[in-house]
């Protein structure tokens, strides 16, 4: 097990660069989460942990050691691809093997911990089985279980569940989940799905353009998005917002509609801001900010209504069940001590 | 609305298919088509099979019957003395020898030389590697009389005529260009992820080639050995041009010169040399498709 340094760490493509000075630690033990959309540079950023990648500027540590120049074999990882990347010409159990074969362990030993892998993941059974004969499901078992075997001191992972159905992602999100708690190792998994981000992150790291926008806790992002761009992209379904100003101690959007604000707006006044607010913020109520009913989706616990309000579409989340239909007039009114402002030049938390 | 419905999934009975008269009519016209298809594929391989069943007959028929008219198609008296004279009175056991160590060292060297080749054209991404690759066709493409004549006069320079390595390394401008254009797209079709999985797991950079490379591309590899072998095999031009002396020959060569230098044709002996000539080709062809069917490659990565 090892703690991850990444200190400053640049990343160009001849001269364009896509990684911008990357600054942060992983404490040992961690979960750590990369999300961001698709082409921020997660993926760059988590083959330069790996060494598959040069790193133009800066330095990564594993441990205390500096590992710029080490070699990927060298810097006792173990990484997970997102097509899983098992070799077709070996069985699962070879597969797993392989990394212990290459350090010339004893048989013994080897099949030891292939077969203690296979027991933690449920492949006892394939083990003589070749990838091509598998499942997607059973492949990204054998993926990680190449990884597992070794012991490594950080494992990657590379979006391995994005090629899954549904409900096999769900399911091998908990396992990833336990595994991690099982064995405590150092872990930096890549996905651009929040709700993955979310639900098996000790620390989430929020990336977009090459640039990290938020770092903490799957709760303190939830809670307290630093910026716009979090507040956007953390979350399911994700915050609603309007744009207005800060006038007379109450928000006003541009259609003068007026919304109470935070405590945190304290002290400005004729400011052009952002105002969000999370679904599950809004509550149906008589009075308050009025729309048209678009679209009811009951799932069961709650009930999304989607409602035109200004030509814009707001989303709010209900436990308790209204008698609504599409094209019903209905009203919201936002829990204001939760609401989140940001400025509307550079996206800033107020 | 309410219809009642069972505890757990069962099966129904699948009601008996019967077939209709469509259904009967395209099955005899699909009968049919296979029945022109197999005369079609007997007629070709007739055709190609002929001069081969023709050469294996003669070679056991005694010289009476070999120079009868009208020919026999069979003997009654099969005979082993066109091989035994091949064996003990002629130096074909030489040739054999020769060719064999030609052929397997400039296919060899081609297919490991055009391996390791398309893998740094398709890895390392550098200007050279297209142009490259599009010189490499171009030679392919230069008919080997346009070759002979520059080869004889290098090889006469260095004094190496009559040498099998200038022959083996001659055939190398065959076997590359060959070995090259079969593996290339071997070689481009395994993912980079498989190499870089080896990395982590703890291989360098020639172990992952090594490793999971080399077997990924093993039915394109053998392929390429096969058929340059083949192809080096039969070659005649630049062992007739590079080779004269006796001792020094290909099979190839041997075989045209028991008809060019006798006044006498010994097509018993011909027979003989053309069939043993056939049997490694054979071999070799037998080999190969057990290796290459055996399908590695699938499942390596989703999608
Ligand atoms: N080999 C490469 N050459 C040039 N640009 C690249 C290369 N690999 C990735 N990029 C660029 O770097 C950026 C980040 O890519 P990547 O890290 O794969 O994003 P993601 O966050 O989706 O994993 C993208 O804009 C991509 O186009
Ligand atoms: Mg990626």
């Amino acid at each position: 097990m090892a703690s991850i340094g990444i200190r400053e760490v640049w990343k160009a493509y001849s001269t364009e660069p896509v990684v911008f000075g990357i600054d942060f630690d992983i404490p040992d033990g961690a979960f750590v989460v990369l999300v961001g959309p698709s082409g921020c540079g997660k993926s760059t950023l988590l083959r330069m942990i790996a060494g598959l990648e040069d790193i133009s500027a800066g330095e990564i540590l594993i441990g205390d050691k500096v590992v710029n120049d080490v070699p990927p074999k060298d810097r006792d990882i173990a990484m997970v691809f997102q097509n899983y990347a098992l070799y077709p010409h070996l069985t699962v159990k070879e597969n797993m093997a392989f990394s212990l074969r290459l350090r010339k362990e004893r048989r013994e030993a080897v099949d030891e911990q292939v077969n203690r892998a296979a027991d933690i993941l449920g492949l006892t059974n394939l083990l003589d089985r070749y990838p091509r004969a598998l499942s997607g499901g059973q492949r990204q078992r054998v993926a990680m279980g190449r990884a597992i075997v070794r012991d490594a001191s950080v494992f990657l992972f590379d979006e391995p569940l994005s090629n899954l159905d549904a409900k096999l992602r769900v399911q091998m999100r908990t396992e990833l989940k336990a595994l991690h708690q099982r064995l405590k190792t150092t872990t930096v998994y890549v996905t651009h799905d929040q709700i993955e981000a979310m639900t098996m992150a000790d620390i989430i790291v929020v990336m977009q353009e090459g640039v990290i926008m938020q770092l903490g806790t799957p709760l303190e992002l939830y809670d307290h998005p630093a910026n716009r761009f979090v507040a956007g992209f953390i979350g399911s379904p994700s915050m609603n917002f309007f744009e207005g100003n800060i006038s007379q101690g109450l928000f006003t959007t541009g259609d003068g509609r007026q919304l109470a604000l935070p405590e945190t707006a304290a002290g400005y006044s004729d400011t052009p801001v952002t105002y969000g607010i999370r679904p599950e913020h809004l509550s149906v109520s008589k009075d308050g900010i009025a729309g048209k009913v678009l679209v009811i989706e009951p799932t069961g616990s709650e009930t999304q209504i989607l409602a035109e309000i200004d030509g814009q579409q707001v989303l709010a989340v209900v436990r308790e069940r209204h008698d609504l239909q599409p094209g019903d007039d209905i009203c919201f009114t936002p829990d204001a001590s939760q609401a989140h402002l940001f400025d509307r030049e550079n996206g800033e938390r107020i | 609305m309410t219809t009642s419905y069972p505890g757990r999934a069962q099966r129904k009975q699948m009601p008996s298919l019967s077939a209709s008269p469509r259904a009967r009519r395209a099955a005899a016209k699909r009968r049919f088509e296979m029945l022109l298809r197999m005369l079609g594929a007997v007629t070709v391989l007739m055709i190609v099979l002929l001069p081969l069943f023709w050469m294996l007959a003669s070679s056991f028929k005694p010289n009476i019957e070999l120079f009868q008219r009208p020919p026999s198609i069979f003997t009654a008296n099969p005979t082993f003395e066109h091989y035994v004279e091949l064996w003990e009175f002629t130096s074909f056991p030489r040739y054999f020898l020769n060719t064999f160590l030609v052929a397997g060292i400039s296919c060899l060297a081609g297919v490991i030389i055009s391996l390791i080749t398309v893998y740094a054209i398709t890895r390392f991404e550098f200007i050279a590697a297209r142009v490259f690759a599009f010189g490499v066709l171009i030679i392919y493409m230069l008919p080997p009389i346009l070759l002979a004549l520059p080869f004889f006069r290098i090889w006469y320079n260095l004094n190496m005529l009559n040498s099998l390595w200038a022959l083996g390394i001659t055939y190398l401008t065959i076997t590359l260009p060959f070995s090259l254009w079969i593996l290339r797209p071997y070689i481009e079709a395994i993912p980079q992820a498989l190499e870089e999985a080896a990395m982590i797991d703890g291989c360098t950079r020639f172990q992952a080639f090594r490793k999971v490379i080399v077997p990924q591309a093993w039915p394109g590899i053998v392929a390429s050995f096969v058929f340059t072998f083949v192809v080096v095999w039969n070659e005649l031009l630049y062992s007739l041009v590079l080779i004269s002396d006796e001792a020094k020959r290909t099979v190839s060569l041997g075989i045209a010169s028991l008809i060019l230098e006798t006044s006498v044709y010994s097509w018993g002996l011909v027979n003989a040399a053309g069939v043993l000539a056939t049997v490694p080709v054979l071999f070799l062809f037998a080999f190969a498709a057990r290796q290459m069917v055996s399908g590695l490659g699938a499942g390596a990565v989703k999608g």
